[in-house]
């Protein structure tokens, strides 16, 4: 959309002799993708602006200047907290990102949702910790935890800096995330993990001085921020995931393996990682996401924009041309729910366009519902029925 | 950001984008005053809702797409309640003539813009100059000396530049693109 924008300044600019050079350069690259533009007449469209005149705008604004100083019938409800909230919508193929934020929602907007109901709370920080022992310990804010390497506020968890002694066997810990939770950890060597919903990373307590550093991540999504080798003795940094191992040197990275989903996808946001895939290596630069089907065995390099893999985050779910089914995965992890498609054909409406993960559900689906690709939802116990 | 919180806000923007988005939803055969009233619902919403968005860009598509989205639906509603055919198939109608539609529409509300912030010769000339006409051409059909149109033409040229750095400043409307 923001090229269509562009195209009618350029289209103007290029009637008054007003084009830079730039402009000139852009123009030519999108003469050629937006093949219509070729086809617009200057006459006909000076033509259109007489249709303008049969419009009355300040009628009009007095008219929804009146509708909106009228006081509500039903005092809404007290205001959340400030939310960031993109959305988007079109039709089949979309690109046309809108993206809004909202402050305050009125709930007497939300016709389709039974406000008796209680209200489905959004994910939160929230972990179950697996020692070495295999005793576990729950994590929330409500309930952090202390021992000998390692502090929680129940937010993250954060282990002491240092070595393991050499004479001591490697102690593990797992950390689990569950639906509707996320988990950040900062590991022994400064590394830090951020863990979405429904993940579970197994790692050292303590790093050994003279061995590559090794976590496994069983399940899930994970994004990395690694500590650089200089400053970790030289040692390496390698992640395990289920078929493939991700050889690092200090970078920033995501890895993205659902055991419901049949694509890991590891995308890596800057430095350099070495993917070992059933023998192959692969060598990812920036920006670039290697997707390795699980059952074809079929691998695929692409590049991407970075910022819809790693949002999540950064507390915003952002998706490109996405699948509503897909979508709605992401939110059933989030909110731990369950989605039902009651018409198969909606699962593949493509959605552009972000939601902040601090927004509650009802807000969220009266936003698609918004878009009129779905005529409505229903919100039962913990499923979600989209019809 | 654009806050559509405060009423002067949602005023400027209204009277930026009513005109344009009434003569958008004119591609769905909808009559006049159904997309009169499609076009203010929309705006109420948006003031209930306190939109806000992080540019105009963001803005503008969300004004577009949603006043689509709104036709589409009463085409759809119209033609099971009359039951009859409708020209356009809803359900394949593709993106390139939504894309299409709306730059023409932008194009055709940019120019009324323009046009409006001229008078007299000046808005005469220009119109001429838009469409296609030289210099000499227009100083003939004017039957003014070549100069004077170049010189009026110098003029209008900087309201014009005037006009699309103060857009810009309040609605990015025709420097900025990303």
């Amino acid at each position: 959309m923001n090229d269509i924008f562009l195209l009618s300044k350029i289209f103007i600019k290029k009637r008054l002799n007003l084009l830079t050079k730039e402009d000139k350069r852009l123009l030519s690259n999108l003469k050629k993708e937006y093949s219509f533009y070729k086809s617009l007449k200057t006459k006909t469209l000076l033509k259109r602006t007489k249709n303008y005149s049969l419009i009355d705008s300040n009628a009009a604004w007095q008219k929804v200047s009146e509708k909106i100083d009228q006081k509500p019938t039903i005092l809404a409800f007290i205001p959340r907290k400030n939310w960031v909230m993109y959305a988007a919508a079109s039709i089949t193929i979309l690109f046309i990102a809108s993206l809004f934020v909202f402050q305050q929602v009125d709930f007497n907007q939300t016709p389709q949702v039974s406000t008796s109901q209680p209200v489905i709370p959004k994910g939160s920080s929230k972990a179950v910790l697996i020692l070495n022992n295999g005793e576990e310990v729950i994590l929330n804010p409500e309930a952090g935890y202390t021992s000998a390497n390692s502090t929680s506020n129940g937010e993250d968890i954060v282990y002491t800096a240092g070595g393991a002694k050499d004479n001591e066997p490697t102690k593990f810990n797992t950390l689990a995330v569950p639906r509707g939770g996320q988990f950040h950890i900062k590991l022994s060597d400064g590394s830090e993990v951020w863990l979405n919903s429904d993940s579970k990373i197994k790692y050292p307590v303590q790093f050994s001085k003279d061995k590559t550093r090794e976590v496994e991540l069983l399940y899930g999504e994970a994004y990395l921020a690694v500590s650089p080798s200089e400053e970790n003795n030289g040692n390496g940094f390698h992640v395990k995931t289920n078929q493939q191992t991700v050889q690092v040197l200090g970078t920033e990275f995501n890895i993205k393996a659902y055991r419901e989903e049949p694509v890991i996808a590891t995308t890596l946001v800057e430095g350099k990682i070495n993917l070992n895939l059933a023998g192959d290596t692969f060598l990812l630069a920036p920006s670039e996401q290697l997707s390795f089907n699980k059952t074809t065995k079929e691998t695929q390099l692409n590049t991407i924009n970075v910022y819809d893999a790693i949002s999540w985050k950064k507390g915003v779910f952002s998706f490109k041309g996405d699948e509503l089914k897909h979508i709605m995965t992401i939110i059933s992890r989030w909110y731990d729910v369950d989605v039902v498609f009651e018409n198969k054909e909606l699962e593949n409406i493509r959605f552009t366009g972000a939601f902040s993960k601090e927004q509650n559900l009802e807000q969220l689906l009266q936003i698609i519902k918004e878009t009129n690709f779905i005529n409505a939802y229903e919100i039962k116990e913990r499923q979600i029925t989209i019809k | 950001m654009i806050e559509l919180k405060n009423k002067d806000q949602l005023d400027i923007v209204f009277k930026t984008y009513y005109k344009a988005l009434v003569n958008y939803a004119g591609n769905y055969s909808i009559d006049l005053d159904e997309r009169e009233d499609i076009v203010q619902d929309i705006f109420v919403y948006l003031w209930k809702q306190k939109m806000e968005f992080p540019n105009h860009t963001a803005l503008k598509a969300y004004l577009y797409t949603t006043v689509r989205n709104k036709c589409l639906n009463v085409i759809k509603h119209n033609k099971v309640k009359k039951d009859f055919e409708i020209s356009q198939n809803i359900d394949t109608e593709d993106d390139n003539l939504f894309q299409k539609q709306v730059l023409e529409e932008e194009i055709t509300r940019q120019l009324y813009q323009i046009i409006n912030t001229l008078k007299g010769r000046k808005r005469e000339i220009i119109l001429l100059s838009l469409k296609g006409m030289k210099g000499p051409e227009i100083a003939k059909k004017l039957k003014i000396e070549a100069q004077t149109v170049r010189a009026i033409k110098a003029q209008a040229y900087k309201i014009i530049k005037e006009k699309i750095k103060d857009l810009g400043y309040f609605l990015n409307l025709l420097i900025t693109y990303k």
